[in-house]
């Protein structure tokens, strides 16, 4: 462990210093530098010091002198990106994604805009980068690092506890919106986190207002637990019958399981101890009362509000690897800075990760048994989990989030509408996961699903829905979807040609940004300020917005990234700001023009062709993408260097499956996503 | 169990204001009194739930002068004066503020349904001193846990919580002797949260006496929109009895509100049936009409609790001004006159109730707003776009309707009639299409048009007031009967606000 100290010093040292000089960097909005010093471990290997080496000697050189005009903190730094912060190596590995970005911008010839870089150099930036600095990367799982539950988890997991959900008592209408949740009603909104999803709550403490309405919800979710139907509540949560009235030996089990289920794993025995001293000799309204607070004191405890708290192993590094074996050769990390997560933590990794939920009984059954990290029963777990209902939440939550879809809310003020082009994607994404589809199936499929209000945009398909007969004296009702076979509609299928989705991202640029980003994992930064609008047609003068927005942006540094985003973005074109699909003629008529080419050549001629691209030549590049994602995801935080080789294996064992199988598009499924992640080294580790 | 006003030392009497707001209007003939005077009136047939109440109503009438307005906007003007006046707080807030005295909370706005976004206007009548509108509770143990059982101002909840934190302390120290350098980060962090907590509980336990009662029941969780509102009128009731709010705005619903009346039996949306000309069948009438006597069924238990409490050698409602109704008159076509509006209450002495106020011209809702603001003793002389108080709420004279004199008389013409009159809806509850135009001297004129005439010529703007119209007619049934119209004006020039309310 002596090295992770003397490099936390170092950070500290780092950081102090920087703090002072460092206005904010921000690509995207996030800070390219943290604000706290938390320097990682950096792999003192051999090669390590040679990437160190060669970086300081001879690539940092080359940006000081072909970037710094731009990237520079003397200068307004374009994008935010001020490269003489990344001079020391240890800042540079900090930075991750900003070296890739830098890499692969040089690598392409994108950068420098002007005056591209001479081939000479270009090839040592990017040998260094292939043959120093990645091989010198290792798979590491992330730090010990608790965290509190986020708003949904808290929701979740209190109803799983409680056996019901606390309430709210309010009337549900067509067209309005309610909240019927008390939880989500009272606990402020997450923020998303650095990893851009809510679950990274590590940026969002624990607050005062979170503890004080949750003292409130677990005041109204006991009032319910212990009111007039307490012996049904009761009996359910311990399964046994409990007659009333209710006696201590029965207060004991009721907390016993309370204890169980909200820490997730056993209470530490003083704590349980404590309460049976407490309760013993009470009964009748004394023991409910005394129940009462036994059963806030758990739901406000710090072993139940945050995740992972106390699951580093208390022993030496040494004694702790003893247990589950991981997939990943265990030479491929620092041996004594990492530890196996023990069963319950497992199990609440999993659950949290699939469920959004603490482990409910039978997964807890299994990690007390001590056989969750066998390799089958694992499995069996997971696949047990999926098909369950509460698998539902990855796509609510974490497909949501990923794809921003919520945005989708802001498409129409008429709720029933909004849901149906918001619950679209949603059910889509359940059966990609529920019914095992392949992963392709994301961008393109032959159905969707749709109800009366989306109708509209299927046409050629529209008959196959069951016939919607709104009953009488209703106005405007939300409605289910179905499942409605694409037979004749070959311009829709998939996730981006969801009404929902290229409504809310209206016009080219916002479309093909997303594309790029959220499909492609293609990060941009801000575009620089002041640039102007599109100028109109002048006198005499018939362009298309296309043509006129490409003179505009042909300047170099808009260029730079427009040449990525807008051959996505116009190649959705045809569809309308609504979602529609214009016809032949309007299409005609408009002079639309969804022709493109990918930076490194592929010619498209219209949206289906560049589908067929991004399942082909681009399928390792969506593929890595939707790894990063989901990983981050289920680590709850954002990726970093020492999580690039776990991705790289991941990916590689999902072409493997395909090369073993027919075909990538065919053979590659999400449960093979879903196991990998949940099977990868940060996953099933902790350092 | 004593009150805080009852016992409090106080000498001065607090003073309470309340809004019952109804949903979707009103259906006009069932509501409109239509012949009385101020002293002498008989009741609508929609009035009957809260007859009993007469000597403590003060019943206003030719309220509203807007022809035709959207549910948003007629809300607005609810508590607000006019729609444009979305800069200023709702005249509740301003009473709140003025009133508010030593009460703990200053004001509770409640409903009983969420939000409409599709005219979010429809779902507000509170507005801050912003003009924004001021968010809702509609669960009445919620609010009750807010108001009595909040660690805050309860020394039994206080002492509860300050065990149970003293517990999560302990129990964390026993952590920290566990814990590595991350873990003891977290668990400062959380102690200091905790901490915090414990803090402000001690600093509230050194400034302020015990003051709520212990033995309040907490309201049961409702099964439906009934014991939902039941409960909550309770729990109003008891808020302002025991001081613990002098100010309360509740919504019955949305201004156009979906809900469905499944308690009453009812399957279709109340805004729906609420258009019942467009809309008309004799069951959706009925349909309509149950759910409105179930509002004024509310608007009396909301009565009775007031009168049940006593409070300052009386009863907790005569230190009450209570303000029920609407936003709109006519709730098919949202004629925004004739709206219903019911004060009650005799605001320690300073309404004079028993009474039937039916005012010479249309008002403006703001001069029942300002005239209400001076009542309370806010020194204002404009609200909304109004500065003409409204005259006649403390007993003081104003110009009442009287209908001047007109001649009625009828052409025929071949296919077409012209004729002047009294343009009145049917009196048959049973047939609330129809309309009627009085003639003196010959049998009432039938009329009975499509939805697109009645809207056009705005016949529930004009309906009670003397018009002219040209028509055609047709025979049915061996009388004669308009079913097209073609011009109409008023007599006496009378014309729908130019705004679109």
């Amino acid at each position: 462990m002596r090295h992770i100290i003397q490099h936390a010093l170092l950070g500290l040292l780092i950081g102090a210093v920087l703090r002072d000089e460092l206005k904010s960097n921000s690509v995207h909005g996030q800070s390219i530098l943290k604000n706290e010093a938390t320097v990682t471990a950096i792999p003192h290997t051999e090669g390590s010091l040679r990437w160190h080496r060669d970086w300081m000697n001879e690539v940092f050189p080359i940006l000081e002198e072909q970037c710094s005009h731009c990237h520079w903190s003397t200068v307004e730094a374009e994008a935010g990106l001020e490269f003489d912060k990344l001079s020391d190596a240890g800042m540079a590995l900090e930075n991750h994604r900003v070296l890739k970005s830098i890499v692969r911008a040089v690598d392409s010839g994108d950068m420098p805009p002007e005056n591209p870089m001479d081939p000479g150099l270009r090839k040592k930036v990017q040998s260094w980068y292939e043959d120093s600095y990645r091989p010198s990367l290792r798979a590491l799982p992330g730090p010990h690092s608790p965290r509190r539950l986020s708003r949904h988890e808290l929701r979740y997991s209190i109803a799983s506890v409680f056996g019901f959900e606390p309430e709210v008592a309010i009337i549900e209408a067509e067209q309005t919106v309610v909240e019927k949740s008390l939880v989500l009603k009272l606990l402020p909104l997450d923020p998303p986190g650095q990893s851009g999803f809510t679950n990274d709550t590590h940026t969002n403490p624990l607050t005062e207002t979170h503890w004080e309405q949750l003292s409130l919800i677990v005041d109204s979710a006991l009032e319910t637990l212990l009111g007039s139907e307490r012996e049904q509540l009761l009996s359910q949560l311990i399964g046994k019958e409990i007659t009333n009235p209710v006696d201590s030996s029965d207060a004991i089990l009721v907390l016993e399981a309370i204890y169980e289920r909200a820490f997730r794993r056993p209470p530490p025995e003083n704590f349980l101890e404590r309460a049976i001293m407490r309760i013993q000799s009470k009964e009748d309204d004394e023991l409910l009362k005394e129940l009462k607070s036994e059963v806030k004191a758990i739901l406000l405890s710090p072993l139940f509000l945050y995740r992972g708290l106390l699951t580093a192993p208390e022993q030496s590094a040494d004694d702790a690897l003893v247990g589950r074996v991981p997939s990943e050769p265990l030479n491929n990390f620092d041996l004594d800075s990492a530890w196996p997560v023990d069963d319950y933590e497992l199990a609440s990794r999993l659950s949290f990760f699939l469920w959004c939920e603490a482990p409910d009984r039978a997964l807890l059954n299994v990690a007390a048994r001590g056989d969750l990290s066998q390799s089958k029963i694992y499995r069996e777990q997971i696949n047990r989990m999926l098909d369950d209902d509460r698998s539902k939440r990855l796509a609510e939550h974490f497909a949501v989030e990923w794809l921003s879809l919520s945005e989708i809310e802001k498409v129409s003020n008429n709720p029933p509408v909004a849901h149906a082009l918001l619950s679209q994607p949603i059910d889509y994404f359940d059966y990609l996961i529920r019914e095992n589809r392949p992963i392709t199936e994301l961008l393109a499929s032959n159905y969707t699903f749709a109800n009366a209000h989306t109708a509209k945009f299927y046409p050629k398909d529209r008959r196959h829905l069951a016939t919607y007969r709104k009953q009488r004296g209703i106005e405007v009702e939300a409605l289910a979807n179905q499942r409605l076979e694409l037979a004749s509609t070959t311009e829709r299928g998939g996730i981006l040609t969801m009404p929902g989705v290229l409504a809310m991202n209206r016009g080219p640029v916002v479309r093909g940004t997303w594309m790029l980003e959220k499909i492609l994992g293609v990060h941009l930064p801000d575009p620089p300020a002041n640039i102007g609008q599109v100028p109109s047609n002048e006198k005499g003068e018939d362009l298309t917005f296309r043509e006129r927005f490409e003179l505009h942006r042909s300047q170099p540094s808009c260029a730079s990234c427009h040449q990525f985003i807008d051959p996505l973005g116009f190649a959705l074109d045809r569809y309308t700001r609504d979602g529609s699909y214009l016809s032949n003629d309007d299409a005609k008529r408009m002079g639309i023009d969804t022709r493109g080419e990918l930076p490194d050549g592929q010619s498209f001629s219209d949206f289906a062709e560049l589908r067929e691209l991004l399942l082909s030549v681009k399928s390792e590049q969506v593929a890595r993408n939707l790894v990063e994602r989901l990983l981050s995801y289920a680590l709850c935080r954002e990726l970093e260097w020492f999580d690039e080789v776990t991705v790289d294996t991941i990916v590689e064992k999902l072409i493997k499956i395909g090369e073993n199988g027919s075909s990538f598009r065919e053979e590659v499924t999400f449960h093979d996503l879903i196991i990998l992640v949940a099977d990868s080294l940060p996953f099933t580790h902790s350092r | 169990m004593a009150s805080k006003a009852s016992s409090a030392t106080h000498t001065e009497v607090p003073l309470r204001f309340v809004t019952l707001f109804k949903p979707n209007g009103v259906h006009p003939p069932s509501w409109n009194i239509n012949e009385g005077s101020e002293f002498d009136f008989r009741m609508s047939p929609m009035m009957a739930p809260f007859e009993k109440h007469k000597d403590d109503l003060l019943i206003l009438d030719n309220m509203g002068d807007f022809g035709f307005s959207s549910h948003a906007n007629s809300t607005r003007r609810f508590l607000s004066g006019h729609h444009r006046n979305t800069n200023s707080a709702s005249v509740d807030q301003i009473i709140a503020d003025k009133i508010r005295g030593e009460s703990p909370v200053r004001s509770l706005e409640l409903t009983t349904e969420g939000l409409f976004p599709n005219q979010i206007g429809c779902s507000y009548i509170s507005y801050d001193q912003q003009g924004e509108p001021i968010p809702r509770e509609s669960d009445p143990q919620l609010v009750f846990d807010r108001l009595f059982r909040n660690p805050m101002q309860n020394v039994s909840k206080r002492k509860e919580l300050k065990s149970v934190l003293d517990r999560v302390i302990e129990d964390s120290r026993d952590l920290l002797r566990h814990s590595g350098v991350e873990d003891r980060r977290i668990l400062d962090q959380y102690l200091s949260v905790v901490r915090g907590t414990e803090k402000k509980l001690d600093r509230i336990a050194e400034q302020t006496p015990d003051i709520q009662p212990a033995t309040l029941q907490r309201p049961l969780a409702p099964g439906n929109l009934d014991e939902q509102v039941e409960a909550m009128l309770d729990l109003i009731a008891v808020s302002l009895w025991t001081d613990s709010t002098r100010c309360v705005s509740y919504m019955l619903g949305n201004s156009n509100s979906r809900m469905i009346f499944d308690f009453l039996g009812i399957s279709e949306q109340h805004h729906y049936l609420s258009h019942f000309f467009r809309n008309f069948s004799r069951p959706n009438l009925d349909a309509l009409l149950k759910i409105s006597l179930w509002h004024m069924e509310k608007f009396d238990s909301l009565m009775n609790r007031l009168k049940g409490f006593s409070d300052h050698s009386g009863r907790l409602l005569d230190h009450c001004v209570v303000l029920f109704g609407s936003g709109m008159g006519h709730s098919d076509n949202h004629t925004a006159t004739r709206i219903p509006i019911v004060l009650a209450g005799q605001g320690s002495g300073r309404l004079k109730t028993g009474r039937y106020l039916r005012y010479a011209e249309n008002q403006e809702l703001g001069s029942l707003h300002l005239s209400l603001l001076r009542l309370f003793g806010v020194d204002v002389t404009r609200f909304g776009e109004s500065q003409v108080p409204l005259p006649g709420l403390d007993g003081s004279p104003i110009e009442a309707y009287q209908e001047k004199i007109f001649e009625s008389w009828i052409r025929y013409q071949g296919e077409e009639v012209e004729v002047q009159g009294r343009l009145r809806l049917s009196d048959d509850l049973n047939e609330a299409r129809i309309f009627y135009v009085d003639v003196k001297g010959s049998p009432p004129l039938r009329i009975d048009v499509e939805f697109r005439d009645f809207h056009h010529f705005n016949l529930a703007y004009h309906c009670g007031t003397p018009i002219r119209l040209r028509a055609q007619w047709r025979d049915q049934n061996g009388s004669r009967v308009i079913t097209k119209l073609e011009t109409l004006d008023s007599v006496f020039g009378k014309a729908p606000g130019t705004a679109r309310g």
